[in-house]
């Protein structure tokens, strides 16, 4: 069930043309929707409603008052609110001027229906996210385990003598680990759970961890002494990191070649890990899912890599990039005099996420223009592609950007 | 104090410093491989710009320098150098693989005024191959057209704030 499933959205619009399409699929992607094609209908009820998000259709013109946002800013209890604006405006300007007045997202019309719905969608997980981390940041510090590992966590709680949560975090996975007075106390991983959990957590060296102190209720399930238990956790990484020199990423996909069908030279081991694979995994997915110790696995991940019955599969995020490489590829190939132009020119018209035509027959609305639609639909793919936090905020890079011109 | 990076590659040879040098006005240190310069904004806030050249060897670049402070890439390339493209794909393969941060793809030209392509195919900031990739050229001995690129790299993030 998703979490959002009882999240009210309320959209307010003169134009009812946009609200039917909207209403629908947010109400199939789980939200109750309400709509009202009436600003002020909308302020006389909202109190009662008390929705979780706002979209709202607002003039940008320079005398625009933004009286309904203004309004809703007011209520100490919705000023909180996530609030998209929707507006035919399309100058920079005027969208950042919006921003600026403290709206959380800003949508040009035309748009695409799924558009709207994948950015509600993220802005909610982004609100989940940001409530997460200003929970935790009262309470603890965090960082990259590339610069701090595992280890040397639990060392630093240790000369704290502290009661803390380790929680990491490793593209999909998440553990965390208790630590008691500075002694480790019991950890947590996916179904793992206490030696098991710390065992596979140990040798994270890469991801995210955060350090929750904190007070928490639970038995002393993991015996051994920090001392022990980092002397373990070395060997480990030490053997973890010798196989994982010959692999690539561990957050990479591998997929089963064909070859593995001759099954020639496939150990016992190798052909059960081959069993729990379906499709192209990641690796260390195919590590924590596997029947093996996590280092037995990964020995034979590797073995399978090296017989080239396991192959990199492409990255969900290099589709795009990659043209480009190929694109380049073919300009090398071309003879230096040569109008290489038409090369950039096939990559914009081939790009295959832009619509097809079918597509477009099928979205075919008089008020949405092409280039609308190319622009709206860079815009959807940006919004995936960027899921990293900013660490600067939009007036520092306008500063930097003043700097610059 | 507030500080952006950027990662700049190139492939050997001397764009990046020179491209470094055009942004920050002057480079604050180099070595054969890697070189750093510093763009002051203001008191609080300052770019910091890594420059790393390839070799064909991307085990060889510190790609510790990633870090949370990143804004982005810049890629270099010396458009009249074939070989010098060659040896940036696979570091396109690597970023899209490994990073989400915006990438400028960037040739690198003797004179931003007679770019050897058609303007029909591309726009002052460069050509949106997608939102959070573009290309662009750059003549990296200039400053004003090297400033151009990371402004246009600063534009991508802004369209995402």
């Amino acid at each position: 069930m998703k979490s959002h499933e009882k999240d009210k959205i309320l959209i307010i619009d003169e134009d009812s043309n946009y609200i039917g399409g909207l209403r629908k699929s947010l109400n199939q992607a789980g939200y109750d929707v309400l709509s009202f094609d009436d600003p002020h209908k909308a302020l006389e009820i909202i109190q009662d409603i008390h929705p979780q998000m706002i979209i709202a259709d607002v003039d940008l013109t320079e005398n625009a008052d933004y009286s309904f946002f203004k309004h809703v800013q007011t209520i100490p209890e919705l000023k909180n609110i996530p609030f998209i604006v929707m507006s035919n405006q399309k100058r920079v300007d005027d969208r950042i001027r919006t921003i600026e007045l403290g709206v959380d997202d800003f949508i040009s019309k035309p748009f695409y229906v799924e558009e709207v719905v994948a950015r509600v969608e993220n802005l909610f997980k982004e609100i989940e996210e940001l409530q997460n981390h200003e929970e935790y940041s009262t309470n603890g510090f965090g960082g990259n385990l590339g610069e701090k590992n595992v280890i040397e966590l639990i060392k630093t709680l240790e000369s704290e003598k502290k009661n803390a949560i380790i929680h990491l975090k490793q593209g999909q996975f998440e553990g965390s680990i208790f630590v008691y007075q500075g002694n480790v106390h019991d950890a947590v991983f996916e179904d793992f759970e206490a030696d098991e959990a710390l065992t596979k957590l140990i040798v994270w060296t890469e991801g995210r961890y955060f350090i929750e102190y904190t007070d928490f209720n639970r038995p002393k399930v993991i015996v051994q002494p920090n001392e022990l238990i980092i002397e373990f956790g070395r060997e480990r990484i030490e053997q973890w990191d010798k196989i994982k020199y010959n692999l690539p990423p561990l957050t990479s996909a591998l997929y089963i070649t064909e070859l593995t069908s001759t099954k020639n030279n496939i150990s016992d081991d190798e052909r059960k890990l081959i069993s729990t694979l379906n499709g192209s995994k990641i690796i260390y997915e195919m590590v924590v899912q596997s029947p093996f110790d996590d280092i037995k696995a990964l020995e034979l991940i590797f073995k399978l890599y090296e017989k080239g019955y396991l192959k990199e599969s492409d990255s969900p995020f290099s589709d795009e990039k990659k043209k480009v490489a190929s694109l380049f590829k073919e300009k090398v190939n071309t003879p230096k005099n040569g109008d290489t132009s038409h090369l950039l020119h096939n990559l914009l018209q081939n790009n295959p996420q832009e619509p097809s035509d079918q597509d477009e027959d099928r979205r075919q609305d008089d008020r949405r223009q092409t280039d609308d639609r190319r622009k709206m639909s860079d815009r959807r793919r940006t919004h995936r592609i960027f899921n990293q936090k900013l660490f600067l905020n939009k007036t520092e890079l306008m500063m930097i950007r003043e700097k610059l011109l | 104090m507030r500080i952006g990076e950027l990662l700049v590659v190139s492939p050997p040879g001397k764009l990046c410093e020179q491209f470094i040098a055009s942004v920050c006005d002057v480079l604050e240190q180099k070595n054969d491989e890697t070189c750093y310069g510093r763009m002051p904004v203001n008191d609080e806030l300052a770019v910091h710009i890594y420059g790393v050249q390839l070799n064909g060897n991307i085990d060889a670049v510190s790609w510790d320098l990633i870090s949370p402070k990143l804004l982005g890439y810049i890629l270099l390339f010396d458009w009249d150098d074939a070989d010098s493209l060659e040896k940036l794909s696979p570091t396109l393969d690597i970023f899209s693989a490994q990073f989400h941060a915006p990438l400028m793809i960037v040739g690198c030209v003797k004179n931003t005024t007679k770019i050897p392509m058609s303007p029909d195919f591309y726009e002052v900031a460069g050509i949106p191959i997608e939102k959070e990739t573009r290309f662009s050229f750059c003549t990296a001995t200039d400053p004003i057209s090297a400033r151009k690129i990371v402004a246009t790299l600063i534009d991508i993030l802004l369209e995402k704030v």
